[in-house]
C-alpha cells in the first residue's frame, strides 16, 4: 500500500518528458538572468512544441510563429524550410507532441490540478473543439499571408493577438525583469487584451482540461492533421476492440476514437481498455499494451543515455558564452538615459557617414528598426514628418544586422528622407546604444549628446513631438 | 476513410521525402535563415506588447 502510494507520487514518464522538453527548449538560463533572448544558432531550428521564441529561455523558433512569418514573406521567398519542419514533425510524431513535447500543454495540465468543479465533455465540447480549425485557418494561415502578399506587412496575427503562451513565456518574462523597464512603457491595449485572453484560458484549464489544446490552439489542429497517418502514437486493435467506449469516456480530449485528430496520445485509454486493444505504436511495432505478433521496440537505455546527454550539451552551449550583443553592451558607451552617448561614426546605406560628434549642438534620433517589423516600418514616416518640421535635428535609422532582403533595395522603392545605415555583424552599433533583439527601438540625445529617452516600443508623432521638446530643454522624458 | 496498410506506407515515405526535400530547398534558398532572423530579432508588437 505504502509502496503504491509512493508510485502515485512519482512523476509519470508522460510527466517526465513533458518537464524534460519544457526545460530543452527554454535552456537558455542565462537569458532569464539578464532579462534578453537568446540570439545563437540554434534559432535555426523550429521546436515542435509551443513554445515563443520571445521567451529569455527559449533556444528555439516556435513553429507557428516561423510558419506566420513565413506566410506574411511569400512575396519574397516560399517559405519551404517551416513547412518542411512542420511536415516532418507531424509525420514523425503527430498529436504526440501535444501529448508529451508541449510546455503550454504541461502548463494546463498542472493548471487542472487546481481542486474545481470539473467540466464533463459534452456535444458542445466537441463542437467547439473545431474552433482551432477555424483559427488556424484565418489567423495563422489566412491574415498573416494575406498582409504579406497584399500589403507588404510583416503579421503574424496569432502571435499578435491570441497565442496565450507568448504573453506567459515571452512578454511576462521579459516584463518582469528590472532591466526592461522600458518595456512597462510601451504597453497598450494590445497587450491588455492578450493578457485578457491569458487569464481567461488558464481560468478555463482549472475547469475544463486542456481548454487551449481542445478549442483554440493553431498547432494541435495542424499536427492533428497528421492523425492516421503519424509515425508514433496510440493505435487501435480492431479485431480485439467491441466499441463500448470506455475509451472515450476516460479521454480527456474529445476523441470519437482513441488515436483520431483529437487525441493527444497520452495513453490515458489503454488502462481504461478492457480488451487490451489500446498501445502504443512507432510504425508496426507495439511498445506496450495489447499482445499481437509484432515486436515491442526496444532503445530505452539508448534513451536514458542520450537525453540527458543532449540536454546536458545545449545548457552548456546556450549558457557557456555571453551572446555578442551583451558584450558590446557591458562596454561603457553610455547609452542609458541621463549618460553621455559615446561617438561612433558609421557608413550610410547610399553613400556618406554619419558621424555622432558631427551632430552634436543638434537634437538626434536614433532608431533601430528592421524591414520586418511592420511597427518599425510603419513608424519611420513619423521621423520623416518630425525631420522635415525641424530641418535642424539629425535622425539616423539602423536596420538590424540580419536581414531578410537588401535593405538598399527596399529603401530605393520608399520616400523616406532620412540617414539609413545597417547594422554590422557583431552588432556594433545596437551595442553602443544599447539595442536589444527587441524592436523597434528609439534613442533622443539633446545638443550635448546626454540620453533623454531610450526605450523599446513604437512611437507616435506626438510623442516625437514631446521627445524633441525634452531634449531641447535638456531633460528627460517621461511618460505621462 | 480507412487507409489501406500499404497506402499508409507509401503515403508516409511520400510525405517524408517531401519534407526532407522542402527543408532542404529551405536552406538553399534562405527561409531557414528568415527563421532565425524572426527568432531573433523580435518585433514587440509581433509578440502582443504593444
Amino acid at each position: 500500500m505504502a509502496e503504491r502510494k509512493l508510485r502515485d507520487l512519482l512523476p509519470t514518464r508522460r510527466r517526465l518528458a513533458q518537464l524534460y522538453c519544457a526545460l530543452l527548449y527554454n535552456a537558455n538560463l542565462r537569458g532569464f538572468g539578464e532579462g534578453k533572448i537568446y540570439t545563437g544558432p540554434l534559432k535555426n531550428l523550429c521546436v515542435p512544441g509551443l513554445n515563443c521564441y520571445s521567451c529569455p529561455g527559449a533556444v528555439g523558433a516556435c513553429p507557428l510563429g516561423a510558419l506566420q512569418n513565413a506566410l506574411a514573406a511569400s512575396g519574397t521567398r516560399t517559405g519551404t524550410y517551416v513547412l518542411g519542419i512542420l511536415m516532418l514533425f507531424g509525420l514523425l510524431l503527430g498529436r504526440t507532441i501535444c501529448g508529451y513535447l508541449c510546455p503550454f500543454g504541461l502548463v494546463q495540465e498542472l493548471v487542472y490540478k487546481i481542486p474545481s468543479p470539473k467540466l464533463p465533455k459534452s456535444r458542445i465540447t466537441r463542437g467547439l473543439s473545431y474552433v482551432k480549425y477555424g483559427i488556424l485557418a484565418l489567423f495563422v494561415l489566412a491574415i498573416p499571408l494575406y498582409a504579406g502578399l497584399a500589403q507588404g506587412k510583416a503579421l503574424p496575427a496569432f502571435c499578435k493577438y491570441i497565442c496565450p503562451a507568448g504573453t506567459l513565456e515571452g512578454a511576462g518574462p521579459l516584463l518582469v525583469h528590472p532591466g526592461n523597464r522600458d518595456l512597462l512603457g510601451a504597453l497598450g491595449a494590445l497587450f491588455t487584451n492578450k493578457l485578457v485572453i491569458l487569464i481567461l484560458v488558464l481560468a478555463l484549464c482549472i475547469f475544463c482540461c486542456r481548454a487551449f489544446c481542445r478549442f483554440l490552439c493553431p498547432l494541435g489542429a495542424l499536427y492533428g492533421l497528421f492523425a492516421g497517418i503519424a509515425l508514433t502514437g496510440i493505435g487501435v486493435d480492431e479485431t480485439r476492440c467491441d466499441q463500448c467506449g470506455a475509451c472515450r469516456r476516460v479521454c480527456p480530449m474529445d476523441i470519437r476514437k482513441a488515436g483520431d485528430r483529437e487525441c493527444i496520445q497520452c495513453g490515458a485509454c489503454q488502462g481504461a481498455c478492457h480488451a487490451c486493444a489500446i498501445s502504443r505504436k512507432v510504425g508496426n511495432h507495439r511498445l506496450q499494451g495489447s499482445e499481437g505478433p509484432l515486436k515491442p521496440a526496444k532503445g530505452g537505455l539508448a534513451l536514458w543515455i542520450l537525453l540527458p546527454a543532449l540536454l546536458l550539451g545545449v545548457l552548456v552551449f546556450v549558457n557557456g558564452k555571453p551572446s555578442a550583443q551583451s558584450e558590446a553592451q557591458t562596454l561603457d558607451a553610455g547609452y542609458e538615459e541621463g549618460q553621455v552617448l559615446s561617438d561612433f561614426e558609421t557608413d550610410l546605406i547610399g553613400g556618406g557617414t554619419f558621424s555622432l560628434d558631427r551632430a552634436r549642438g543638434h537634437v538626434t534620433f536614433i532608431n533601430l528598426w528592421a524591414t520586418y517589423c511592420d511597427p518599425c516600418v510603419r513608424e519611420l514616416p513619423y521621423f520623416c514628418a518630425l525631420k522635415k518640421a525641424h530641418p535642424d535635428i539629425c535622425v539616423l535609422a539602423v536596420h538590424a544586422s540580419l536581414t531578410t532582403e537588401d535593405v538598399a533595395a527596399y529603401l530605393a522603392g520608399k520616400d523616406w528622407d532620412l540617414d539609413f545605415a545597417l547594422d554590422t555583424e557583431d552588432d556594433r552599433l545596437f551595442g553602443l546604444v544599447g539595442g536589444s533583439a527587441l524592436l523597434p527601438q528609439t534613442l533622443v540625445l539633446d545638443p550635448e549628446g546626454r540620453v533623454v529617452y531610450n526605450r523599446t516600443g513604437s512611437v507616435t508623432y506626438e510623442q516625437l513631438e514631446d521627445l524633441l521638446e525634452a531634449a531641447q530643454r535638456g531633460e528627460l522624458y517621461e511618460n505621462e | 476513410m480507412k487507409l489501406s496498410g500499404t497506402f499508409r506506407r507509401g503515403l508516409r515515405i511520400f510525405l517524408f521525402l517531401a519534407a526532407l526535400a522542402l527543408i532542404l530547398h529551405g536552406i538553399w534558398n534562405g527561409s531557414m535563415h528568415d527563421v532565425f532572423v524572426k527568432a531573433v530579432n523580435i518585433c514587440t508588437e509581433c509578440i502582443g506588447l504593444g
